[in-house]
């Protein structure tokens, strides 16, 4: 008898311990997936409802910089800070070419505030970009500005 | 006197036997707890892992003269993706798809057939959350646009989209 309670008491403990185990484990496992799985919800939810575009253009008196205009014309904020990047294709008939230009350093607000700035819906921007190359006369560049979340906006200008 | 000793060590065999059971049993169940604790681990940060990675394309260019794509991604997920180089990268169109192989960090003339990739706002061959990614792509023979690019990373997602150029 008291063999008997011995090795159901043990087996009890084991169990039980194992038991315990396994549950921090799933715990672990299910909090984890729940948070990347929020994150992913909010994140599709947010780029559904974020749109940039560039509803105006012009080309300063060098020829090397333009003024683009980017209003939100989305339902929730837009944030522009130093992972905003726009990339320009040169579409001319010489050299074709590319560039890459970065917040607070070819890209900058108008009014010279390079700090990260949020674009509210319905807000429009001037936004200043300095090329690494002059445009050729009567040519076409394509230009995509995207922020950090990947919400971007493509225009395509007249030289 | 026989039976004085039979009863104490009858007793002390069932007491081992007992024990030894026991032992088997908790040994087993021990063994399952950790491999089903492995095996959970591993698969909630795999699973954590694809939930959390997001890749946005953000543009392309094909340079016809070398015959080379450069393609824009944005890291958009949740964490830094550390393995980049191990991702597979096929250029084609609607009737061809070509292999590229990973021809290293940095790497601006991948040659023909290789694709290489820059990390651009913090460059530390570490693709960072919010960052923009710089990927040269050579295709080893022209491939006619409208163009599509296949993005396989390590974790298992596909990203594929087409560009003009």
């Amino acid at each position: 008898m008291v063999s008997v309670a011995i090795a159901l008491a043990t087996a009890a403990i084991v169990v039980t311990a194992s038991l315990v185990v396994l549950f921090e484990v799933w715990n672990s496992y299910i909090v984890g997936y729940a948070k990347a799985l929020r994150e992913a919800a909010e994140y599709y939810s947010y780029i559904s409802s974020a749109s940039i575009r560039i509803t105006g253009y012009f080309f300063t008196g060098d020829g090397r910089s333009i003024v683009l205009n980017l209003t939100n014309t989305g339902s929730v904020s837009v944030e522009l800070d130093n992972y905003t990047v726009a990339v320009v294709k040169y579409n001319s008939s010489s050299t074709p070419r590319l560039d890459i230009l970065h917040w607070g350093k070819t890209i900058v607000p108008v009014d010279a505030r390079v700090e990260p700035l949020t674009l509210y819906p319905g807000q429009l921007v001037a936004l200043n970009l300095t090329l690494t190359y002059i445009p050729d006369p009567d040519s076409t560049i394509f230009i995509t500005l995207s922020n950090k979340l990947g919400v971007k906006a493509s225009y395509a200008l007249h030289t | 006197m026989l039976r004085a000793i039979a009863t104490p060590l009858s007793e002390a065999i069932m007491v081992l036997g007992a024990l030894i059971a026991t032992v088997v049993v908790a040994s087993a169940i021990m063994y399952s707890t950790s491999f089903l604790s492995t095996e959970i681990k591993e698969d909630s940060a795999s699973a954590a892992k694809m939930m959390s990675e997001r890749v946005v394309f953000i543009d392309a260019y094909v340079n016809k003269s070398s015959n080379c794509h450069i393609l824009f991604f944005k890291n958009t997920g949740s964490q830094a993706i550390a393995d980049l180089d191990k991702a597979s990268l096929m250029i084609g169109n609607a009737t061809i798809t070509l292999v590229l192989r990973y021809a290293g960090y940095n790497n601006t003339e991948p040659g023909a057939g290789g694709w290489s990739y820059s990390d651009l706002e913090n460059p530390n061959d570490v693709w960072e959350r919010f960052e923009t990614v710089m990927v040269i792509a050579c295709p080893p023979s022209e491939v006619k646009g409208p163009y599509r690019y296949t993005l396989a990373l390590p974790s298992g997602l596909v990203y594929t989209g087409s560009y003009s150029g």
